[in-house]
């Protein structure tokens, strides 16, 4: 095992075989990040494509505070957030518009049936909603950390949260 | 089975832990190839650097400023302390990035000086080509003075014309070269009679019956002409080009010339039409729609007038093919069966028989824009 250090050392010198390394060593797992963002395949693709470009070009900025994982996991938030933002005319204006936002058949290898199923009830929602249950939910950002990154309120984002809750619950209930 | 809301995340959170669904090949080869130097300096990215970098500038400043105007340290140090918390709540962590953009900043200026370097190398290869263009026309013009004091000696009527044609021709191109062709012909008839031209033996006969023309043609609208001379000879055409063949895609009705050359500086010059045949038309593919259902360009509509044996496959970027037709009036609505896809760009092929019979193949790419 090549240690951290050694890792981005290499990396930072532009040594694409430790590049790979590092690439191997998180990209399903920044992949497991963004393709709860967006309910395509290949937009997820793009997000992490665009994500790791970021890393590998931002790599001299990282000073070593903080985990290594996290600061590229946050990469992967902020660029996912920017490509959603990029290709929404109207963010919140989702109720209608997004009632006929179904994922039918995208076919994905996941480990198991039920993640497959949860995975797709994530990318059921909204998009508003999806995107506010991901940060806050999954990813761990506060409110007011939510409120700055969406250029939304606070209160917005709580709303959109307790939504997608109550929008998963009824999914998770219709499955059981 | 009831869920209490609060719970809902957990379960969300737990099952996606250690969730690695494996990307696809293709994205570690884009990302090596975009983040090589090059496209470092390009990226958009480090703009938000700058930014990020002047506003932390602005802020430091204010803060200065604030600091100097206020005498009482306690409320500066509270105003610090203020100012230190909110940077450290920021999820941009502009802390760390205001010290690195100056490196950045850098970065950009570098490129932007690079970019002007190769702007003024742009420039002089355009001047340089310009002034080689140049000499090319001067050439012309001191060898048809040449063929006209040779002709001179032989014909004195015809000299005269031709040497205030020569003064004029000097602006007008195209004269010169009507000019050459006149001159060029009936020299080695002079030639043969007076013999007593040996002075300039390079100067022989522009043997025009050896030069092959593509001969004139009709095609269908939006459909393109392929225009050649024999091979061996310098090239001038009327588009600029200077090979032996060129690909011209007229829209009306054409006239294209071309002037050859040939080692000993003798040249002649050809007309071509190009007729556009307008009951027909090559397939035409936009390159651009918008399928969000507001009435505009939501499909892709291809045309194509006079074709037969028409078929359609639009492949995605992953190599899947999103739809397939053998009907030119039967337009992709931008859906894989009717799943909504990605903006994003699609490549397509066309097989089809044009309205001479031949069997066509077009590809390129179409942007789905939403």
């Amino acid at each position: 095992m090549v240690s951290e250090d050694k890792l981005i050392e290499k990396c930072l010198k532009g040594d694409e075989r430790y590049m790979k390394l590092l690439y191997d060593k998180y990209s399903a797992k920044m992949f497991g990040v963004c393709i709860r963002f967006f309910n395509s395949r290949e937009q997820a693709q793009d997000a992490l494509q665009e994500g790791f470009i970021k890393v590998f070009t931002k790599l001299k900025t990282f000073k070593g505070k903080g985990s290594f994982e996290g600061w590229i996991r946050r990469i992967m938030v902020t660029t996912s957030l920017n490509i959603i933002r990029k290709n929404s005319k109207h963010f919140y204006n989702y109720d209608v518009d997004e009632l006929s936002d179904r994922i039918s058949d995208i076919s994905f290898n996941y480990d198991h049936l039920q993640l497959e199923e949860l995975l797709k009830m994530i990318h059921n929602l909204p998009k508003g909603y999806r995107t506010v249950f991901n940060l806050y939910e999954i990813e761990g950002y506060s409110h007011k950390e939510i409120a700055d990154l969406l250029d939304v309120s606070e209160n917005t984002s709580k709303s959109q949260l307790l939504k997608a809750r109550r929008h998963l619950r009824k999914q998770l209930e219709r499955q059981n | 089975m009831k869920y209490k809301e609060e719970n809902i995340g957990e379960i969300f959170k737990e099952a996606f832990d250690d969730y690695s669904p494996k990307p696809d090949s293709k994205v570690w080869d884009n990302v090596l190839k975009e983040s090589k130097p090059k496209s470092l300096l390009n990226n958009s990215f480090f703009k938000g650097f700058a930014a990020a970098f002047i506003s932390g500038v602005i802020i430091l400043a204010a803060i200065v400023l604030f600091n100097n105007n206020d005498k009482k340290h306690k409320e500066a140090d509270s105003i610090k302390k203020q100012t230190e918390t909110t940077v450290l709540d920021s999820p941009h962590k502009e802390k760390s990035t205001t010290k690195v953009s100056e490196k950045e900043k850098e970065i950009v200026k570098n490129n932007a000086n690079k970019e002007l370097i190769e702007n003024t190398k742009e420039k002089k290869i355009n001047k340089e080509s310009q002034i080689n263009s140049n000499k090319e026309e001067l050439k012309v013009v001191n060898e048809v003075a040449e063929n006209n004091s040779f002709a001179k000696t032989n014909d004195s009527k015809t000299n005269e014309t031709v040497n205030t044609n020569v003064s004029k021709s000097e602006v007008d191109k195209n004269l010169i070269t009507k000019i050459e062709n006149k001159n060029i012909e009936p020299e080695p008839q002079h030639i043969d009679v007076n013999h007593t031209e040996t002075k300039e033996p390079q100067k022989s006969s522009f043997d025009s019956s050896n030069i092959e023309f593509s001969k004139d043609q009709t095609i269908c609208f939006g459909e393109d002409a392929e225009l050649s001379v024999s091979e061996g000879y310098k090239y001038k055409w009327n588009t600029g080009a200077i090979s032996n063949k060129i690909i011209v895609s007229p829209v009306s009705n054409s006239i294209y010339s071309v002037t050859v050359t040939d080692d000993n500086g003798n040249s002649i010059k050809h007309d071509f039409n190009v007729y556009i045949d307008k009951s027909c038309t090559a397939v035409l593919v936009p390159n651009a729609f918008s399928p969000d259902n507001d009435g505009i360009n939501d499909k892709l509509e291809v045309y194509g007038k006079g074709i037969t044996n028409y078929s359609i496959k639009i492949v995605s970027r992953n190599g899947k093919t999103v739809f397939a037709s053998n009907d030119i009036n039967y337009f992709w609505d931008g859906t894989d069966n009717g799943r909504e896809l990605s903006a994003g760009v699609y490549v397509y092929q066309i097989v089809y028989t044009d309205a001479k019979g031949n069997k066509q193949i077009k590809q390129g790419t179409v942007s789905i824009i939403k």
